[in-house]
């Protein structure tokens, strides 16, 4: 498929860098964005260690885990479809980028089981009784799990859309390298995001 | 023009080491190793991430600048996680 070069690149191979370029920048607006959100809980981690560190030992330690080994697995699922687009094999790239989005779902799916479990325990984000109940550590690490997994979940669900257009144009053979690269790209972040929320959020308990 | 471009075979080598460092931090969470368990989750953790960047995004592939570009966002994060921290931990 021959490549429209825009008028201001020289080449398609400058187009190319600069998307990709562009790419990284959004990608790391979005690390400050957590990166925020981390320096809150390594803040209040501070401030109220006892208080995190029985938060996080009543967090659901193999659900999470398995959460983890399922978006490490999704990411290699999508680096595989990467690496068939580039071999013009679209077939293989829908294939691999479906099975990306199957895992993304489960992924979902346990998210959502976790959620309902301590929402059945009273740990609702935000309510007047978790205020006047816990202590301010605790409700801090609530808050914080809702709002740091919270926030992971919707670009999982934000990836899923993007994978989802990316398994359909491939179907259709319509699907640059450049498109499925980006793509690709945001997927992973979504996996690097959860392999610091995963320590901070379900094995820091300090041992059992 | 010429670029290296990671094969099948460096995904499935690096998803292995992914899952043996994950398997190892997970195994880590049930010592009581006391003040060294938060640093210890969160090398494991970097070494992980460093492993997708390079690998699963290609960063191995691309010219230093993108790295560098990425490297300073990482370190901007950092430098804000230690000081909050800090400003807390010294009051």
């Amino acid at each position: 498929m021959a490549e429209h070069v825009a008028e201001q690149f020289d080449t398609a191979e400058r187009q190319r860098a600069a998307a990709k370029f562009g790419m990284w920048v959004f990608l790391a607006s979005e690390l400050l964005l957590f990166g925020g959100l981390f320096a809150i809980y390594g803040a209040y981690r501070t401030r109220w260690p006892e208080d995190f560190a029985a938060g996080v030992r009543e967090n659901a330690l193999y659900l999470g885990s398995l959460n983890t080994l399922l978006l490490l697995t999704s990411s290699l699922c999508v680096a595989l479809g990467v690496g068939a687009v580039r071999k013009g094999r679209h077939r293989a790239q829908a294939v691999w980028t479906a099975l990306a989005m199957l895992l993304g779902l489960a992924f979902l799916g346990f998210k959502f089981l976790e959620y309902r479990d301590h929402l059945s325990h009273g740990l609702i984000p935000g309510s007047v009784k978790l205020a006047a109940d816990t202590d301010p550590g605790r409700a801090a690490f609530v808050t914080l799990y809702y709002t740091m997994t919270g926030l992971h979940a919707l670009h999982v669900i934000i990836g899923l859309g993007v994978l989802g257009v990316c398994v359909f144009r491939g179907a259709r053979r319509s699907l640059s390298e450049q498109a499925m690269e980006a793509s690709g790209l945001y997927w992973h972040l979504v996996d690097v995001i959860w392999i610091f929320l995963w320590p901070l959020f379900y094995l820091t308990y300090g041992g059992r | 023009m010429a670029r290296r471009t990671l094969s099948t075979k460096s995904y499935l080598a690096a998803f292995l080491a992914l899952l043996v460092l994950a398997a190892g931090s997970f195994g880590l969470s049930f010592l009581h190793l006391g003040a060294f368990s938060m640093p210890l989750a969160l090398g494991v953790a970097t070494l992980k991430a460093c492993i997708v960047a390079g690998v699963f995004m290609h960063l191995l592939e691309e010219p230093g600048t993108r790295s560098l570009a990425t490297l300073i966002a990482v370190m901007m994060v950092c430098i804000l996680i230690t000081l909050a921290a800090t400003d807390v931990a010294t009051r």
